[in-house]
């Protein structure tokens, strides 16, 4: 029960946060997904379909040249997108995740809340318990549509980005951790 | 900002007040504001005294001191307590006492235009009094100052003269 | 059931004690007044019994129950030195989230004292003035119908008025319901309409625990000769003596005046100072008043 009041309280005081931080990946992930829907589309017209299942480490090098090939990718400029598509956790842990840890310490807040009917331990569970989980749930939908959106990218992207399958999985609550920090 | 306003609802005739520099204890101000009250006139038998709990909010006093006060004047036989409804003045001052008062209060005047006369200042007439009176209750004198708390052997009655400790009133 | 217990605590920050082998026991229904110089230990003390700190050394009880515990969090309110408030929100907010926060929780004590006081809900806490702060946390301190308030220098903000109308209301919530306050506050002047219980912490110790009461009716202001004090000591327990030229104003624990001297009772705030001159004279609660040196 005081699991729940504790979130609600949370809720309450980061409702900004709780809502646009999910939104703005949700958003990103969405443009991931269309983006990578037109370019599956342009892989296909021009029989290249089977570039998707290789990699661009392993895979036959006529996919690169393939891709380079072709005058123009629906993307303009891919490399940008996927600085941006790195950036966005880090930019969210340092923009979203900062508040939400600051605001209880620095201001020294947690003082009034330890002191409430609900105490330290349940205030940690409550507060930073399902804004943990809102940032796992954001950042597994939006590394999912980076991992789609990657396996064409990898081939019009410079060669410089390495093998980051897995990565925006794990990248995506780390940086959000790493920003307040 | 919230305007402080005694407010006891019409019930007590009079109000309380706190010279909190003179170094008297809050409790016995209030008993002698009582004290005083009776003897002007503005208490008399029956009489409600104030709430606990508006002189608490009023004066910004702990409600023990209050309670404190009050005790001390069913001490004394001048109020009683009725319970759940307050506190109430069962006895006015005799007549005789006020006499006697008035007398000593003019014998003091007089000495005060002595002391005026010969040059002597507001200060000085205080420290005169005051040295008096040490050597008046040191000495054993003709009666006995009574004790901080205010009991005294004779207990009673309200008129007790030089008797008063603190001499507030 | 006691207020406060405490046996031997202590609090160590790095190298330096800022609480030390403190033994208290106030007993329920008492105004405390927490007294000390800055630097003293009183904000420790207070968060320590509030359940913000640790102790290193010692137990500390409030009200039966440990610090900080489900209990204690249930019948105890604090406010720290701080003011700590959700200043992001308003005070709508802010009284929301109190309310989320507490089992306990009476909204119409909260709403009616702050219409009283002329604050607007939709006002935001951090851009309230120091003293609505304080008076925002004090209201919401009592919403919860606390049995104990533990206040680390509440009026320090408010104007003379809004002291008087603090403590007034303070005194109220005491007559009415039983209230136990322990409150930290550096004007001694006021501490005698208020308090029943005297606590004096002096650089991390206590000096002085005891009712105001037996305080005040077991000291004396005693005035005479300065070259008589000497003399004195052996004839009356001297807290502090205060020689210049020929006259002397001493603080003693006794009952009369010795010859060749004048008494008068004591005020809270010599008394006060006269232990606060003197680190070494303590009070202690064993049975009866003992001054040890």
């Amino acid at each position: 029960m005081s699991v729940l009041r504790m979130t609600r309280a949370a809720w309450y005081k980061h409702r900004f946060s709780v809502v646009g931080v999910p939104a703005v990946f949700l958003l990103a992930a969405l443009a991931l997904f269309a983006d990578s829907v037109v370019q599956r589309h342009w892989l296909s017209v021009h029989h290249l379909s089977g570039c998707l299942v290789a990699n661009a480490t392993t895979g036959g090098s006529w996919c690169h040249s393939a891709a380079w090939a072709s005058l123009s990718s629906p993307t303009q400029t891919p490399n940008v997108i996927a600085v941006a598509v790195l950036a966005l956790p880090v930019l969210a842990g340092l923009f979203a995740g900062v508040p939400w840890v600051a605001r209880e310490f620095e201001s020294g807040a947690f003082r009034f809340t330890w002191t409430q009917g609900t105490g330290p331990r349940l205030w940690l569970l409550g507060t930073f318990g399902p804004l943990v989980l809102l940032a796992a749930v954001s950042a597994a939908i939006y590394g999912a549509a980076a991992y789609w959106w990657y396996q064409v990218a990898q081939w019009q992207a410079g060669t410089s980005i390495w093998s980051w399958r897995w990565s925006s999985f794990e990248l995506t609550p780390l940086s959000i951790a790493a920003g307040p920090c | 900002m919230v305007t402080v306003k005694p407010d006891y609802d019409g019930l007590s005739p009079i109000v309380f007040y706190l010279d909190r520099g003179s170094g008297v204890p809050t409790y016995l101000q209030l008993v002698h504001q009582v004290d005083y009250a009776l003897r002007l006139g503005f208490l008399r038998e029956g009489d409600q005294l104030p709430r606990i709990k508006d002189v608490t909010r009023t004066l910004a006093v702990n409600p023990d001191t209050v309670m404190k006060a009050y005790r001390e004047l069913e001490l004394r036989g001048v109020a009683a307590g009725r319970p759940g409804v307050g506190t109430f003045i069962t006895q006015a001052p005799d007549i005789a006492g006020l006499k006697q008062m008035a007398g000593l209060q003019r014998k003091l005047t007089g000495w005060l235009g002595e002391a005026a006369a010969a040059g002597v200042d507001e200060l000085g007439m205080k420290a005169l009094f005051a040295s008096a009176l040490r050597n008046f209750s040191d000495g054993g004198g003709a009666a006995r100052l009574p004790g901080r708390d205010g009991s005294d052997a004779h207990g009673g009655g309200v008129a007790r003269g030089a008797r008063q400790d603190g001499g507030a009133a | 059931m006691n207020a406060i217990e405490t046996r031997g605590l202590g609090k160590r920050y790095r190298r330096t004690w800022a609480v030390r082998g403190c033994d208290l026991t106030v007993p329920a229904g008492q105004v405390t007044a927490l007294v000390g110089p800055n630097g003293a230990g009183k904000t420790t003390l207070l968060r320590i019994l509030a359940g913000l700190a640790t102790p290193t050394a010692g137990t500390a009880t409030v009200l039966g129950a440990a610090p900080g515990s489900r209990q204690a969090r249930a019948t105890v309110s604090a406010m720290d030195q701080t003011v700590p408030l959700y200043r992001h929100l308003r005070v709508a907010g802010q009284l929301a989230a109190a309310r989320a926060l507490n089992d306990q929780w009476d909204a119409d004590l909260a709403i009616q004292r702050l219409s009283a006081l002329g604050m607007a809900t939709s006002a935001r806490v951090g851009k309230l003035s120091a003293g609505q702060q304080a008076q925002l946390a004090l209201t919401m301190a009592l919403a919860r119908r606390p049995r104990l308030l533990l206040l680390d220098e509440p009026l320090a903000s408010l104007d003379p008025l809004a002291r008087q109308d603090v403590l007034g209301w303070l005194m109220t919530r005491v007559a009415e319901d039983g209230l136990s306050v322990v409150f930290s506050s550096h004007v001694i002047a006021e501490l005698e309409r208020v308090a029943s219980y005297l606590v004096v912490l002096s650089a991390g110790r206590i000096q002085v625990a005891a009712t105001v009461d037996s305080l005040l009716d077991t000291h004396l202001a005693l005035t005479g000769p300065a070259d008589g004090v000497d003399d004195l000591y052996d004839q009356v327990e001297i807290v502090t003596a205060q020689r210049a030229g020929r006259q002397a104003l001493v603080l003693a624990r006794t009952g009369a005046a010795p010859p060749g001297w004048a008494a008068r009772p004591v005020t809270m705030e010599e008394l006060v100072l006269g232990y606060l001159r003197e680190p070494a004279a303590r009070v202690v609660p064993e049975p009866g008043l003992e001054i040890a040196r």
